[in-house]
C-alpha cells in the first residue's frame, strides 16, 4: 500500500483516510508508531503544510521569518553577527517553497541543494562560521573550534507562541505529553517555564507506556516531585538510569545500535526536561553518552555493545563525580586551617563531604549553615554535618550580615559554572558572595570539572528556572496566608531556583584540576576539549 | 655521603652568589641543580629525580624566596617533560642535561626581555614609584634612560634592611634623579606620582605577588588615587601557590631561612614579604609577554599541566 504512491507523493483520497484512521487508532492505543507510520505522518504534514502555503502565499512566510529573528535580540551579544546569517538563508528556503508546486520534489530537492551549496560556498567566503544550512542541527560538534550559531533552547522561550508551536510538534512526533505552565508568572519571567508539583507529566501517560522506559518515567516523576533533588544526585541517577535502559534495549531488526540508541533516547530526554529543566551537568552527561553511543564500531555484537557502554557509565561516573570529589577535598583541605569558622549556604554534596573529610584530618573548625526559604535544604546539610560531630550554627539568610564578621571563609557548592567565569547556583548565593566581599572574607567555590559549560551569561534573569510558586504559601498558627494567590490579579509569586554570581565576588574555584580563578575557566574548557 | 653532596651543592650556590651579586637568586639555584645533576651517580631516572627534590629542598632552607622554590619546581618539570625512553640510562641523563643547559639559557635572557618589554610604558617626564631594590625593575630603568627618556624616581627605603637606599645607590650611578622616601610617606607621595613599577619574589595562580612587605601597601594606595600599578617578574618566578589572603601565605616563604630554624615563637617575627591581590595589579610584564592578572592563570596551566 505504501510502495503505491504516485511519483509526486500524493494519496489517493481514500489510502489518505485509511492511513489517517489506522494511524490514529495506533496512537490511541499507546503503541509506538513504526518507522513507516511516522514516515506517513511526517508526509501529511507536510502535504498539508503545503496546501496552507498554497492558500495564503509567500507573506506569512514573511510574518513566521520575522517571528522567528524576534528572539534573536535577546540572545547574548556575542552571538548577534553570526545569528543574521540564518535570516538571509529563511528568505531563500520561502522563495524555493513558492515555486514547489510548479516542479517535481526531486527537482527542487536538487535545485535546493545546489542553492545550498552555493550559499555555503559564499558564507565561507564571507568566513561567517561553520553555518552549514538552514536545516542545520543546533548542538555543534564539540571539536569544531569556530564559532556555531547556537539556537535558544526551547525552555527559554515560552513566550514565543512560534517556538511553543514547535516544541508541541516535537513532542507530539515523539509521543511525549506536554506540561502545561500554571497560574500567573511575573513579567520578567513570562519567558521560563513554571509548573506546578501537582500535576506531573506523568499524569498524561497511559499505563503502562511502551514509548518511554518505565525506569525514565519513574525518573521524570522523582525530579517533578523534588525527590532527587541537587545536580551531582540527579546526574547520577539520570546515568544510572540509562544503564537500565541500554540494559533492557534490544537492537531492531536492520537497524544498527550506534544510530538507533541515540534516537530512541532523544523521547526520554524530551520527556525528562518537561518534567524538570535539566541542569548542566545532566547535559554534559548526556553529551558524553551520545558521543560514546555513536562511536560504538558497527561490527560490534549487541551484547558486547551493551557491555562498553555500561562500563563507559560506570567510569565517567566514578572518574567525573567520586574520584573528582576526593580530588577537590585534598585541596579544599589545604586551605582549611585550624580555628577557621566555615560559612556554607544550603546543601551541597560536594561542599559536605569537604568539610566531612576535613574533620576526620583532625582539623579544628566550626561551621555557620544558612539557610533559605523555601526549600529549606540548610537543615539536610545540618543533620549531615552534626552527625559526624562538627560543631554547628544555623542561621537563616537575613541572619547573614550578623554573623559575618565571624566568619573566615565561605564555602559554596555551584549547580554550573559559565564560560565567563560566572557561578550559577542556588538562588541567594551570589547574595552570600557579595556580603562576603563587602566584609572581606574569602569565598571559595568547589566545582567538578563535568558541570563546566560552554554557556555565557551575564544575569538571572535570561535562563534559570521557575518552581511551584504555591510553595511560598505557609501556614502558621492554623492560618495560610497566600492561599487565594492566584485571585488577586496584581499579585505574582516568583519562586526562583538559580542565580548568578559574578567572578569579582568568588576569590578561588577548587576544581579536580586544581585551584583555579574564576576567570580561567574557559582556559580550562579549552584544555578539556583539546584532550577529547 | 649524602650530607656531603648537598653540603657541596650548598656551598656552590653561595659561591655563585658571591661571584655575580646581580645575578637572580633562582638562577643561581638552577644553576646549581644542573651541575649536581651532572655529578649525580644515581642508577635510576627515579633517583635522580628524587636527588633533584630533596636538592631543591635544601637550597630552599638556605635561601628562603618564594624564586628559588619555582625555579626549581619549574626546573625540574622542564627536564623532565620530554620523552625520557632511552634504555640506556646515561643517554637519558644527557638528555636531561641539555634541557637543562636550554633552560638555564632562556632564563638567563629573561630579565633583559622583561626589560625591553617595560621601558616603553615609561614616558618622557614621569615620576615612577619603586620599592625595595628590584634588579629586574633596575634593568627596566636602565633601558628607559638609554633610550633618552627624561624621568625620575622615588624610591622606599623598605626597612627592615633598608634596601631601598641601595637601590637609590645603583639608580645615582646610572644617573637618573632619584629621592628616598619613607616607607610611611607612600601615602604623601602617591598623589606626585604617574606610576608605580615594583618587581616581584613570586607570581601566584591567582594573579598576584609576593613580594617585599610593603609592597600591598603601596598597591593599595595606587589604587585608591587610581594610578597604574605595575609588576614586572621573569616567568621562572611563577609558583603553584594560591594565597588567599596574608594570612595564608606559607610561614616558609615569609621569614628567613636561618629565623624560621632558631626561633620559637614566630609571632614576635617581622614578615619579609606580604602578598598583593590580583585586584590591585594593573599589568604585569614577564618574559612571556605582557599579561593581565587573570591571564598569569593561563600561562600557568601551560607551564605546569
Amino acid at each position: 500500500n505504501i510502495t503505491d504512491s504516485d511519483p509526486d507523493g500524493r494519496l489517493t483520497v481514500t489510502d489518505k483516510d485509511v492511513k489517517l484512521q489506522e494511524i490514529a487508532l495506533a496512537k490511541n492505543e499507546g503503541k509506538e508508531l513504526t518507522k513507516e507510520e511516522k514516515q506517513r505522518l511526517r508526509k501529511e504534514k507536510k502535504q498539508h503544510k503545503k496546501n496552507k502555503k498554497d492558500d495564503k502565499g509567500p507573506p506569512e512566510k514573511e510574518k513566521e521569518k520575522e517571528k522567528a529573528s524576534v528572539p534573536a535580540p535577546s540572545k547574548p551579544a556575542t552571538q548577534s553577527p553570526a545569528h543574521k546569517a540564518p535570516a538571509p538563508v529563511h528568505a531563500s528556503e520561502s522563495a524555493a517553497a513558492a515555486e514547489k508546486p510548479a516542479k517535481s520534489k526531486a527537482e527542487l530537492r536538487a535545485e535546493r541543494r545546489a542553492r545550498q551549496d552555493s550559499e555555503r560556498t559564499s558564507k565561507q567566503g564571507k568566513k561567517e562560521g561553520g553555518q552549514q544550512s538552514a536545516s542545520s542541527k543546533p548542538k555543534a560538534t564539540p571539536n569544531e573550534l569556530q564559532p556555531v550559531v547556537k539556537r535558544l533552547p526551547e525552555h527559554v522561550q515560552v513566550d514565543d507562541p512560534a517556538a511553543l508551536k514547535k516544541l508541541a510538534k516535537k513532542l507530539e512526533r515523539q509521543q511525549v505529553p506536554l506540561r502545561s505552565d500554571y497560574g500567573y508568572k511575573v513579567s520578567l519571567f513570562s519567558h521560563l517555564h513554571q509548573y506546578s508539583r501537582k500535576s506531573p507529566p506523568t499524569l498524561q501517560i497511559s499505563i503502562p507506556a511502551t514509548v518511554i522506559h518505565p525506569s525514565i518515567v519513574r525518573l521524570g516523576l522523582q525530579y517533578s516531585q523534588g525527590i532527587i533533588a541537587g545536580s551531582n544526585a540527579r546526574s547520577v541517577a539520570l546515568l544510572h538510569t540509562f544503564k537500565q535502559v541500554i540494559q533492557d534495549y534490544s537492537t531492531p531488526p536492520n537497524e544498527e545500535l550506534s544510530r538507533d540508541l541515540v534516537n530512541k533516547l532523544s523521547p526520554y530526554i524530551s520527556f525528562l526536561s518537561q518534567c524538570r529543566p535539566l541542569s548542566a551537568s545532566m547535559g554534559n552527561a548526556i553529551k558524553y553518552i551520545k558521543k560514546e553511543i555513536s562511536n560504538i564500531p558497527s561490527q560490534c555484537k549487541e551484547e558486547e555493545a551493551k557491555g562498553k557502554l555500561q562500563a563507559c557509565i560506570d567510569s565517567y561516573i566514578n572518574e567525573k563525580i567520586i574520584l573528582a570529589s576526593e580530588a577537590i577535598s585534598k585541596y579544599a583541605i589545604e586551605k582549611i586551617s585550624d580555628g577557621d569558622v566555615i560559612l556554607v549556604y544550603g546543601c551541597s554534596s560536594l561542599v559536605n563531604h569537604i568539610l566531612c573529610k576535613a574533620f576526620e584530618k583532625q582539623r579544628k573548625f566550626r561551621v555557620i549553615v544558612v539557610d533559605s526559604r523555601p526549600r529549606l535544604e540548610g537543615r539536610e546539610a545540618l543533620r549531615r554535618l552534626v552527625k559526624k560531630g562538627i560543631r554547628c550554627t544555623y542561621v537563616l539568610i537575613s541572619a547573614l550580615s550578623y554573623i559575618l564578621p565571624e566568619v573566615s571563609k565561605v564555602f559554596l557548592g555551584a549547580h554550573a559554572l559559565l564560560a565567563n567565569g560566572y557561578v550559577m547556583s542556588r538562588v541567594g548565593t551570589s547574595q552570600i558572595a557579595l556580603v562576603a566581599k563587602a566584609y572581606n572574607v574569602p569565598v571559595l567555590v568547589c566545582c567538578e570539572t563535568y558541570k563546566f559549560c560552554e554557556r555565557v551569561q551575564t544575569d538571572s534573569f535570561v535562563s534559570n528556572e521557575l518552581d511551584d510558586p504555591d510553595d511560598l504559601i505557609v501556614t502558621r498558627n492554623g492560618k495560610s496566608h497566600l492561599e487565594n494567590w492566584q485571585t488577586v490579579k496584581s499579585l505574582g509569586l516568583l519562586n526562583l531556583v538559580y542565580d548568578v554570581t559574578p567572578p569579582d565576588f568568588v576569590d578561588l574555584v577548587i576544581t579536580d584540576l586544581g585551584m583555579i580563578p574564576c576567570t580561567s575557566v574557559p582556559v580550562v574548557l579549552r584544555v578539556k576539549n583539546v584532550d577529547q | 655521603m649524602e650530607k656531603d653532596t648537598t653540603q657541596k651543592l650548598v656551598e656552590y650556590f653561595r659561591a655563585q652568589i658571591r661571584e655575580d651579586p646581580d645575578v637572580a637568586s633562582a638562577v643561581a639555584a638552577i644553576r646549581s641543580l644542573l651541575e649536581f645533576l651532572k655529578r649525580d651517580q644515581s642508577e635510576t631516572i627515579l633517583g635522580l629525580r628524587e636527588n633533584q627534590t630533596k636538592a631543591i629542598q635544601r637550597l630552599e632552607e638556605t635561601d628562603s624566596s618564594v624564586a628559588v622554590s619555582s625555579g626549581g619546581e619549574l626546573f625540574l618539570r622542564f627536564i623532565s617533560l620530554t620523552s625520557l625512553e632511552h634504555p640506556d640510562l646515561s643517554q637519558c641523563k644527557n638528555v636531561m642535561i641539555e634541557r637543562g643547559e636550554l633552560f638555564l639559557k632562556k632564563i638567563s635572557l629573561s630579565r633583559g626581555k622583561v626589560g625591553k618589554l617595560c621601558h616603553t610604558f615609561i614616558k618622557d617626564g614621569a615620576k615612577i614609584l619603586t620599592h625595595s631594590s628590584s634588579r629586574v625593575v633596575l634593568k627596566v630603568l636602565e633601558n628607559a634612560a638609554a633610550d633618552n627618556k627624561r624621568f625620575t624616581v622615588y624610591v622606599t627605603e623598605s626597612q627592615p634592611d633598608s634596601a631601598g637606599k641601595l637601590m637609590a645607590q645603583k639608580l645615582h650611578n646610572l644617573n637618573i634623579p632619584v629621592t628616598v622616601v619613607l616607607d610611611a610617606a607612600v601615602g604623601y607621595i602617591m598623589e606626585k606620582v604617574d606610576l608605580v613599577i615594583v618587581g616581584a619574589e613570586g607570581v601566584v595562580e591567582s594573579g598576584g605577588v609576593i613580594n617585599k612587605i610593603g609592597t600591598y601597601q603601596m598597591a593599595v594606595c595606587s589604587k585608591a588615587h587610581n594610578k597604574p600599578f605595575y609588576v614586572v617578574a621573569e616567568s621562572f618566578k611563577f609558583v603553584r601557590l594560591y594565597p588567599l589572603n596574608q594570612q595564608d601565605v606559607p610561614d616558609r616563604f615569609k621569614y628567613k631561612a636561618d629565623i624560621l630554624k632558631t626561633v620559637k615563637d614566630l609571632n614576635q617575627e617581622h614578615p619579609m614579604i606580604d602578598y598583593t591581590p590580583p585586584s590591585l595589579i594593573t599589568l604585569l610584564f614577564t618574559d612571556l609577554g605582557v599579561l593581565t592578572p587573570s591571564a598569569v592563570s593561563d600561562e600557568l596551566i601551560k607551564l605546569y599541566l
